[in-house]
């Protein structure tokens, strides 16, 4: 009962912020000097089409008028864009006025989040063994090889590592592993490697001071004092213990990903939702700049959302709020 | 030197002086056993350096261009070789380095003073004023920085103010809510109740009692904020959205490498290989603040 009302709550909040996002956004692109959202800028946004095709090009203009309801007040207009973004009605972008952005979606989005849960995946599967490795064997050459390593990782964002992978499996070792693209399973390697790293320094980082910690309680000593052998006290007592609480970096770690999705997109030419934004932002189409950005900010929200009630499923001590 | 004119000037002063300098320099001491943060520090106060110095001795403009020599492997008049335009890369360089630590410093600084202010209040004052802060606080936090990095950009122009701008106005939200958090953690404290019993009036308290108990933590936060910036504002010329060229910025310099990397590698070495040093060397440094100046909490 009281996890149904706290799911209830969250959700109300989540509703409120992607609006409030998505309203934040409208605003600032709508008062900018020379508004993105008139008449002029749609139609040298489609300016081909005006040659090419008189006819479809004022069906158009007719359409983004009604749709932004352009001559109504700006609250009116807030709240019109704010109920068609929540209701996935995201209507045709500037650059291709006769796509939808939903269609762009459709294939966009898989890729990115693809990508971003791949990588999220990658750091903790990776990231836990080198974190309990480092904390058995704290304060010697593996600890300060691997914290040092995973601080590499975490300082050093993701299209700088994608960059250098362009280098090495271009330049050096050409022919390895493709530096583009987007399809086949060899192509996903370096963009979830590039996006990795940073995870699974986090996740090695978290995982080393947790099970230290954890190395410390009572418990462990009782446990040794019962016989209980070695690695089966460190695996089912300490790192269950700890695991609980890698739950907790997942949340930003994940978020931070998916921004870092992003970058990556955009150096190995993957057509996910960050090569979408790229091209969305540099030729000021508003309404797909904002849908992409709304888009992943409701991915990282519902993930966070996901990770916290599984959190308080896995620590039952854990009290919703 | 210092101690010794305060000694001079104020007779009275000198005790809680002493004490004072005492205890940064314990700070330093452990922070001086830190190897890595050292070899860190010493990486951020050469690229300081550069940072004030690099724009007068740089060969050339950064807006000099020689086409006649572009996309030139590096030789002797063009140490870092050229750009696709002629750029000479060494300049290039120079000239980023001042452009990141501008942005990157005053956006911190801004936003620390920004967070700082509003973080003290909300903590102290309470009430309605701390309800509405921490809703606006939570909204920038639910907003991923780097898309309403874009979004403001887009809108103010991509010159060094508006980057600047942006970047502050995505960043106070953090060191609010971390100075909130440590104002209430003190405020039921024994400490701040004796003040008020005693009549301080809350300027007084903010000044004298609750700041100087947590300035340590927020000197930390700033340590991991300035390379979080340097990061933000390379990241956004990777979707092309970086400082205006012709304003050379280390993320337009590696977002155009990577997409020129097969054929002129040079033009990566530098930009990535000095960008990435570079916020490892912070992270060492903020890394090192936190042991030296926190030595209770922390492994």
């Amino acid at each position: 009962m009281q996890t149904a009302w706290y799911v209830v709550k969250r959700l109300f909040t989540m509703l409120v912020t992607i609006c409030v996002i998505i309203a934040v956004s409208y605003i600032l692109m709508y008062l900018s000097p020379g508004s993105f959202f008139s008449v002029a800028t749609i139609a040298s946004a489609m300016s081909t089409l005006e040659v090419e095709n008189p006819k479809l090009y004022q069906e158009y203009i007719n359409s983004f008028l009604s749709r932004y309801g352009l001559n109504q007040p700006l609250w009116h207009q807030v709240l019109q864009y704010v109920w068609h973004s929540i209701t996935f009605n995201f209507g045709n972008s500037f650059t291709y006025p006769t796509v939808p952005i939903i269609n762009q979606l459709k294939t966009a989005f898989p890729i990115s989040a693809e990508l971003a849960f791949g990588a999220v995946v990658l750091g903790v599967v990776v990231g836990i063994p080198l974190g309990i490795l480092a904390a058995l064997y704290r304060n010697t050459w593996v600890d300060s090889v691997l914290t040092s390593v995973s601080m590499i990782g975490q300082a050093i964002p993701a299209f700088v590592t994608a960059v250098f992978m362009v280098l090495i499996f271009g330049v050096y070792i050409p022919g390895v592993l493709p530096i583009n693209g987007w399809g086949t399973p060899q192509q996903a390697i370096l963009p979830i490697l590039a996006l990795g790293l940073g995870n699974i320094g986090v996740v090695t980082r978290y995982m080393r001071g947790s099970l230290i910690e954890t190395l410390r309680q009572d418990y462990m000593r009782t446990a040794e004092a019962k016989g209980v052998k070695y690695w089966s006290r460190i695996l089912r007592h300490g790192v269950r213990n700890s695991l609980v609480a890698l739950m907790t970096v997942i949340g930003p770690a994940f978020g931070f990903t998916v921004v870092s999705t992003v970058w990556v997109e955009n150096i190995f030419s993957i057509p996910g939702l960050g090569s979408l934004m790229a091209t969305a932002f540099v030729n000021k189409d508003v309404p797909l700049a904002i849908t992409d950005v709304f888009i992943l900010a409701l991915l990282i929200l519902v993930t966070n959302f996901l990770v916290d009630i599984g959190y308080s499923i896995l620590d039952p001590r854990v009290h919703l709020t | 030197m210092i101690a010794r004119i305060a000694v001079n000037q104020q007779p009275g002063n000198v005790p809680r002086t002493a004490r004072k300098r005492s205890q940064w320099l314990l700070a330093w001491d452990r922070y001086k056993q830190n190897k890595v943060a050292v070899a860190g520090l010493v990486w951020v106060v050469i690229f300081f350096i550069f940072g004030v110095i690099g724009p007068w001795v740089a060969p050339s403009s950064y807006a000099t261009t020689n086409y006649l020599m572009a996309n030139h492997p590096p030789t002797w008049a063009y140490p870092m070789g050229t750009d696709s335009l002629g750029h000479n890369m060494l300049s290039e360089m120079l000239f980023s380095v001042r452009y990141a630590l501008e942005i990157a410093v005053f956006a911190s600084l801004a936003a620390f003073l920004l967070g700082t202010i509003l973080g003290l209040w909300a903590g102290l004052k309470g009430g309605l004023a701390d309800t509405i802060l921490m809703r606006v606080v939570d909204f920038f936090f639910a907003f991923p920085a780097y898309f309403l990095d874009l979004i403001l950009v887009t809108k103010f122009g991509r010159g060094l103010g508006p980057m600047i701008f942006a970047l502050a106005v995505t960043g106070w939200a953090g060191y609010a809510r971390l100075i909130r958090g440590l104002v209430l953690g003190m405020r039921n404290g024994e400490m701040v109740e004796a003040a008020n019993a005693l009549g301080a009036s809350p300027l007084h308290l903010a000044r004298k009692y609750v700041f100087p108990n947590v300035v340590s933590n927020m000197i930390i936060a700033l340590a991991f904020g300035i390379p979080s910036d340097l990061t933000v504002q390379a990241a956004l010329s990777v979707v092309g959205m970086g400082l205006n060229p012709p304003l050379p910025s280390f993320g337009n310099m590696i977002a155009a490498a990577g997409s020129n990397v097969l054929g002129y590698p040079w033009l990566m070495y530098w930009p990535a290989g000095i960008f990435a040093i570079t916020l490892l060397s912070f992270l060492f440094v903020a890394d090192g603040l936190q042991e030296a100046l926190n030595p209770k909490g922390g492994s």
